[in-house]
């Protein structure tokens, strides 16, 4: 049966909620206040024994009981205190600017597409503009996975090798001309066949108006190397394919650092990205099913995604390069502020002792605080809520 | 725990409060109640599906029937087969051009020519995978495991370090990854029993290790400050829970994986180069040694497959002829190593090995005679070149299914389809609850296997249905 379909632990709660519920005109807010206000709700929270422990006959209610992380809620945590575990979501009311689309070599087997193999690609698109010495600035956005170097007008303007770092620059003026090239150099790495990306969009500002341009399906690109001079507006491309569109999301999301500004973005919320292997192994649900309830108990499986996974991993040392230090001082604070980040309290003399010779042993290293985040992240007392 | 007595008997012995109450759990442990084991004999320990994704045409591989070579403006209808048929090592048992190493081990094994896939109406693929895997029809409102998930949750593991259920080569990021998720899952068991994911073999290595970079001294280390940090926990001091052991016994389980000397199996390196090159025609050819080897180290549940891409693979909407060649080459050297390299290690008899398709395929046909349903793809009246050589459709009614050990029959052929189009099962036919039923009796389960969710027992078949295949036990 559903959840919603058991007996309530105690009827004369849920009636009198209801009621209190309905006197105050159908107001959620206010019920919430009136639960998380409540002497039961703010009760230290209880232990299970067992996993069966709250239907026994003999319960006694002491207060809420621990409840374990869900995947998403893990994931919201670690991106609020550590690192933005995901770059991009899939649903979102916010879209990157210029509505640029992921685009990439089209690789096909016997008349089908199929996922890129590893290995170099090239692109290149031509674009005119108006009036030359009215533009005010341009700006672009770009983003590869994985590495790329653009140029314009045969100029290297710049390179990345990290599609989770959005690349924003702006274009001096003088390096543009009536009829413009872009042309960029990319790479995918891996070892089998794994998506790959370009995304981009350049802003030109004129006084009263902007002009867009961006990555999408009227670019051309070729797989093989291409003469030296490929960069140029005059390089004849007539041979190269039409690029091949994954539309705004692709395998990617909608980046939500892709915007033109300075201002910080919302992060990407666990729940608004497609699930993946790591949020599935934690016990996202698939959308075939409703289910109404997840297992809280921990299986060897998760524990191997916690231990080895290759994102969370990439992202503790992302969010290490953040937290490190090499003054003994600010490690101690450090390592406070992690705790009250994490677990909402300090550390102990034991607990701070335990982890500053922790970093004393890994002389200081990046990795001494990458796997001090990791214990923290992976303690019980960080999963239990 | 007790054995569940059935559906009725369930009902008629607990109250409704009773039930209520059932509903009522934090997790579904002890709500999951395990049929005791049958006591049926098993005959097999381990077992490994060979999937072939994408709709292998059975007149093109292991049911051959009349040859109509590619001729320039031949009319579609009198295509047959595309390949002509070659010996196997069994009288009366021929094979499509391509697939003679495995036409080598039938000696070893059963050929099924008479399996139909269910009607499920407009032909999805990812659909009849959900129904072959879970032998239940999608949608369902409660997420039904996949059959290694069942095996999981039945068996565990043979070797304890090892994760139960394996799948090997099929990658989540291709097209229709989502509907793949589906039925990759062990549903309502939990993911204790979903599918450890590998979907390049050759680096299995990486799934099993210590993060990239990280050498076995220093993940030695940060155990050493995890266990560390959790002694010193004031947390420890408001006495231990449930909750808190089992988070700390899953990392300490996957602490002594990641660095037991069973992960030495996941290592295709290891493997000597003359028996490596046998195995390497491609992704799933090393599927297959891995599967072997991890077999050898005590895993019991391992699917490799050809990985399902849509209108790739076995998926041929075009180019038929052409593809299938490729396909068969991929598959034929490794399916029968692996198969030899089992039998010299003594363990074929205990490892039933299953080869098989969602449905099949034809040139004209989609669906079965008694219900076509809609055309996917166009097919031309006269085949004016290669690309419309080939079994474009999705045909139902006659699929076939390679079973060896696990105490299957040696050397027997079990129902055939029609000689003339439509080719479907004309004797025997064999549907998807007798195939799990089969695989589940040779591992001594019992065939009513059920677990309580939601409220109503649900069976490891439809309505623990599906009368295993008598004929084909030795």
């Amino acid at each position: 049966v559903d959840d919603m379909d058991q007996m309530p632990w105690s009827q004369e709660l849920l009636d009198w909620l209801a009621s209190d519920f309905i006197e105050n005109n159908y107001n959620f807010k206010k019920l919430l206040r009136t639960i998380l206000t409540s002497k039961a709700y703010r009760l230290t929270p209880s232990l299970l024994d067992a996993p069966d422990h709250l239907i026994k006959k003999d319960f006694v209610f002491n207060g809420p009981v621990l409840r374990r992380l869900t995947a998403e809620q893990f994931v919201d945590a670690f991106t609020t205190n550590l690192y933005p575990f995901y770059s991009g979501v899939h649903y979102t009311q916010k879209e990157p600017d210029g509505d640029p689309k992921w685009i990439w070599h089209r690789e096909i087997e016997y008349d089908r597409t199929v996922l890129p193999k590893p290995g170099a690609r090239w692109f290149r698109h031509t674009f005119d503009l108006e009036s030359l010495d009215q533009i005010r600035d341009a700006q672009f956005i770009i983003s590869v996975d994985s590495s790329f170097t653009l140029y314009l007008n045969e100029q290297e303007i710049v390179q990345g090798s990290d599609w989770r770092q959005v690349v924003k620059k702006s274009i001096p003026l003088a390096v543009l001309k009536e009829s413009n090239c872009l042309a960029i150099y990319a790479q995918n790495d891996g070892i089998i066949a794994n998506p790959a990306g370009i995304l981009f969009t350049l802003e030109i500002s004129y006084p009263d108006y902007t002009q867009c341009i961006v990555s999408d399906k009227g670019w051309v690109s070729s797989d093989s190397k291409p003469d030296a001079d490929w960069t140029t507006l005059e390089y004849v491309d007539s041979t190269w394919a039409q690029v091949q569109s994954f539309g705004s999301t692709g395998y990617w999301g909608y980046l939500t650092d892709f915007r033109f500004g300075d201002g910080t973005y919302e992060p990407a919320r666990a729940a608004l990205v497609k699930k993946d292997q790591f949020m599935l192994t934690l016990g996202r649900p698939t959308r075939e099913n409703v289910t109404t309830k997840r297992s809280e108990e921990a299986t060897l499986l998760q524990a191997m995604t916690l231990s080895n996974n290759e994102l969370l991993s990439d992202n503790i040392r992302r969010s290490a390069e953040k937290w490190k230090t090499i003054d003994p001082n600010q490690a101690r604070q450090n390592i406070e502020n992690l705790f009250y980040h994490l677990l909402g309290r300090l550390p102990t003399k034991k607990e701070e002792q335990v982890l500053l010779n922790e970093i004393e042993a890994k002389e200081r290293s990046i990795e001494a605080w990458e796997d001090i985040i990791w214990s923290v992240v992976m303690l019980p007392e960080f999963h239990l809520i | 725990m007790e054995k569940d007595p059935g559906r009725r008997k369930f009902l008629q012995t607990v109250g409704s409060a009773g039930i209520a109450a059932l509903g009522a759990s934090i997790s579904s442990l002890p709500f999951l109640s395990s049929c005791s084991k049958s006591g049926l004999e098993s005959k097999a320990d381990h077992v490994i599906l060979l999937w072939m994704a994408g709709g292998m045409c059975h007149t093109e591989t292991f049911d051959p029937k009349r040859y109509t070579p590619f001729e320039k403006g031949m009319p579609s209808k009198k295509v047959i087969s595309t390949f002509p048929a070659k010996p196997t090592v069994l009288d009366g048992l021929a094979f499509s051009e391509g697939l003679e190493a495995i036409g080598q081990v039938m000696d070893r094994g059963t050929i099924i020519r008479s399996y139909r896939a269910a009607d499920l109406g407009f032909i999805l693929h990812t659909r009849h995978q959900y129904h072959w895997h879970t032998c239940y029809e999608p949608p369902q409102s409660v997420q039904p495991p996949h059959i290694g998930a069942w095996i999981a949750k039945e068996l565990g593991p043979v070797n304890a370090v090892m994760p139960p259920f394996i799948d090997i080569g099929q990658r989540m990021t291709v097209g229709e990854g989502e509907e793949l998720k589906a039925f990759h899952s062990a549903g309502f068991l939990g993911t204790e029993f979903g599918p450890f994911a590998i979907p390049d073999p050759s680096q299995g290595l990486e799934s099993v290790s210590p993060p990239k970079g990280m050498d076995l001294q220093r993940f030695e280390s940060r155990n050493k400050l995890y266990r560390n940090l959790i002694d010193q926990s004031p947390f420890a001091d408001y006495g231990s829970s449930y909750h808190q052991e089992s988070l700390e016994r899953s990392m300490e389980r996957s602490y002594q994986l990641l660095k037991s000397p069973e992960v030495a199996a996941f290592n295709l390196d290891l493997e000597p180069s003359q028996s490596y090159e046998k195995y390497n025609t491609g992704r799933f050819g090393l599927g297959c040694l891995l599967a072997r080897r991890l077999i050898e180290n005590g895993a019991r549940f391992i699917s490799v497959t050809t990985e399902y891409e849509p209108f790739l693979g076995w998926d041929t909407h075009e180019n038929g002829h052409t593809r299938l060649a490729k396909m068969k080459q991929l598959i034929d050297r490794p399916v029968a190593q692996l198969i030899l390299d089992l039998e010299e290690r003594g363990l074929l008899d205990r490892t039933l090995v299953i080869l098989a398709s969602e449905f099949s395929r034809d040139m004209l046909m989609e669906g079965r005679p008694e219900e076509n349903v809609k055309n996917q793809v166009e097919v031309p009246d006269f085949v004016e070149s290669l690309k419309y050589y080939g079994m474009h459709r999705h045909f139902t009614d006659g699929c076939s299914i390679l079973m060896w050990g696990g105490g299957i029959k040696k050397g027997h052929i079990h129902g055939q389809t029609a000689e003339e189009r439509p080719f479907k099962a004309i004797t025997e036919p064999v549907v998807i609850d007798q195939i799990h039923q089969t695989i589940y009796h040779q591992l001594g389960l019992d065939p009513e296997t059920n677990y309580v969710i939601e409220g109503r027992p649900f069976y490891s078949t439809p309505d623990g249905k599906g009368k295993p295949i008598l004929d084909i036990l030795a």
